[in-house]
């Protein structure tokens, strides 16, 4: 228990002191910084694109009931500063996504990290969200 | 539990500390990869000039900050800007302590014009800014992959590199980001053009100088496509740009620009920061127009879609 906060603080501090965000819209027009996302889904589909890589995961509710969701990251020059490569990702991978919800309530977030289900690696999404949702 | 409770406080402080620690202007180079003593002399070319980008044989490019508001960074009265008196606070970037009570998210405080007894806003420039914040800078031009013009080209965080041509008599800023442009300085000691000669475009017509240490370049023909920063002030076509580079050591652009514009402010104002050197960094391709989807989300004040349907 203890590790994990202790670890999971140290990961705050990276996120924070991360310099490589990228910058491409308002982040405050399109998300909601007090509508944290805690995702767990699969990967249906990917767009390794400019300005900003998209892709996109179903969840399963806790009534069994699947929506997908579209998940915001930053661009590929970013993603690849952050450690990721085009091939990180995979349709049908498990993945847990931090991040924000869309204002508007669309099944759309903003990533600022994804965990990959299968090897426990954390990547940060290179999010235009400069501030953690709890400040 | 309450051992538990404890750990947790204390690697949070060592976070806090550790992010203090990298956001106070003590920013290492190349993002903590790079070497560790005292600054390095500032590179030099054959003649003595200095050299505001590589080292033959060496990688490297500088690390542009994200700099959101240009009023945090006006050099005030007291010869110091807002950031300077106010160093950053736990968990913001780019910023020292935010103007106007920290409304907002995603980039610190809006306060609107009112916050900012520094920018001498003209009334209807106050007006447009404050509704810039009000709106969280949603028609920000960028984000419809628009270049910056002026000094946001500083202030825009993607990699940057300069480089000099002093046989051409020219100097070449190019930027990864940001629409993936290049900006190219004139050092042949011509004058602006004149009149219809002048075309407005987004980064205007640079000529540049070297006073001693500094190059100095003037920038005027800026069209109004752009803002002056994601905050949302405004400029006009009158806008005149002086803007002033020296590298005092290897690892430090000191940036210094002077916003002239008669057509939105009351008096000329002075902005300036740093932009450190990522001695590892190279540039890489970002071509911001391939797939906006903030477009296709993008609403107007009433609702309304502005650029065709909704996915």
């Amino acid at each position: 228990m203890k590790a994990k906060i202790a670890a999971f603080s140290a990961v705050v501090g990276l996120v924070i002191a991360t310099p490589a965000v990228i910058a491409h819209h308002s982040f405050a027009a399109e998300f909601d910084a007090n509508k944290p996302l805690n995702l767990k889904g699969i990967v249906t589909k990917i767009e390794w694109a400019n300005p900003h890589t998209y892709f996109y995961m179903d969840v399963t509710g806790a009534d069994g009931k699947v929506t997908n969701w579209g998940m915001e990251m930053g661009s590929p020059n970013g993603l690849m500063r952050q450690g990721w490569t085009r091939n990180t990702l995979h349709v049908g991978d498990e993945v847990s996504v931090e991040g924000a919800q869309a204002k508007d309530g669309a099944n759309v977030g903003n990533a600022r990290a994804v965990t990959l289900s299968a090897t426990g690696k954390r990547l940060f999404a290179a999010s235009s969200q400069t501030e953690p949702p709890s400040r | 539990m309450r051992n538990h409770l404890r750990g947790a406080l204390l690697s949070s402080m060592i976070a806090i500390l550790f992010t203090v620690f990298l956001g106070a202007g003590a920013q290492p180079p190349g993002r903590g990869r790079g070497p560790a003593g005292p600054p390095q002399p500032t590179p030099r070319l054959a003649d003595g000039t200095p050299n505001l980008g590589r080292v033959a044989g060496e990688k490297g490019v500088w690390n542009v900050p994200y700099i959101t508001n240009m009023g945090e960074r006006i050099v005030e009265e007291d010869g110091k800007t807002h950031v300077e008196k106010n160093p950053p606070a736990f968990g913001r970037r780019g910023g020292g302590a935010p103007l106007g009570g920290g409304e907002g998210t995603g980039g610190g405080g809006r306060g609107g014009s009112k916050a900012e007894p520094q920018v001498p806003f003209q009334p209807w420039a106050a007006a447009v800014y404050d509704y810039n914040s009000k709106n969280q800078s949603k028609y920000d031009p960028e984000g419809y992959c628009l270049p910056p013009g002026g000094p946001r080209l500083m202030a825009t965080p993607y990699p940057m590199e300069i480089i000099q041509l002093p046989e051409q008599k020219r100097i070449i800023m190019i930027f990864e980001g940001a629409t993936h442009i290049w900006r190219e300085i004139y050092m042949d000691g011509r004058p602006h053009p004149q009149g219809d000669d002048l075309n407005p475009t987004y980064l205007g017509h640079s000529v540049g100088r070297w006073e001693g240490e500094t190059l100095v370049v003037d920038v005027v023909g800026f069209n109004e496509q752009t803002w002056v920063d994601y905050f949302g002030h405004p400029h006009t076509d009158m806008l005149h740009v002086v803007e002033k580079y020296a590298r005092p050591n290897k690892n430090t652009l000191a940036y210094e620009a002077t916003f002239d514009d008669p057509g939105a402010y009351t008096k000329p104002f002075t902005v300036r920061w740093t932009i450190n050197w990522n001695p590892t960094g190279e540039l890489t391709e970002y071509i911001c127009q391939e797939n906006n989807k903030y477009l296709q989300r993008l609403t107007d004040d009433f609702g309304q879609p502005i650029f065709g349907k909704r996915p």
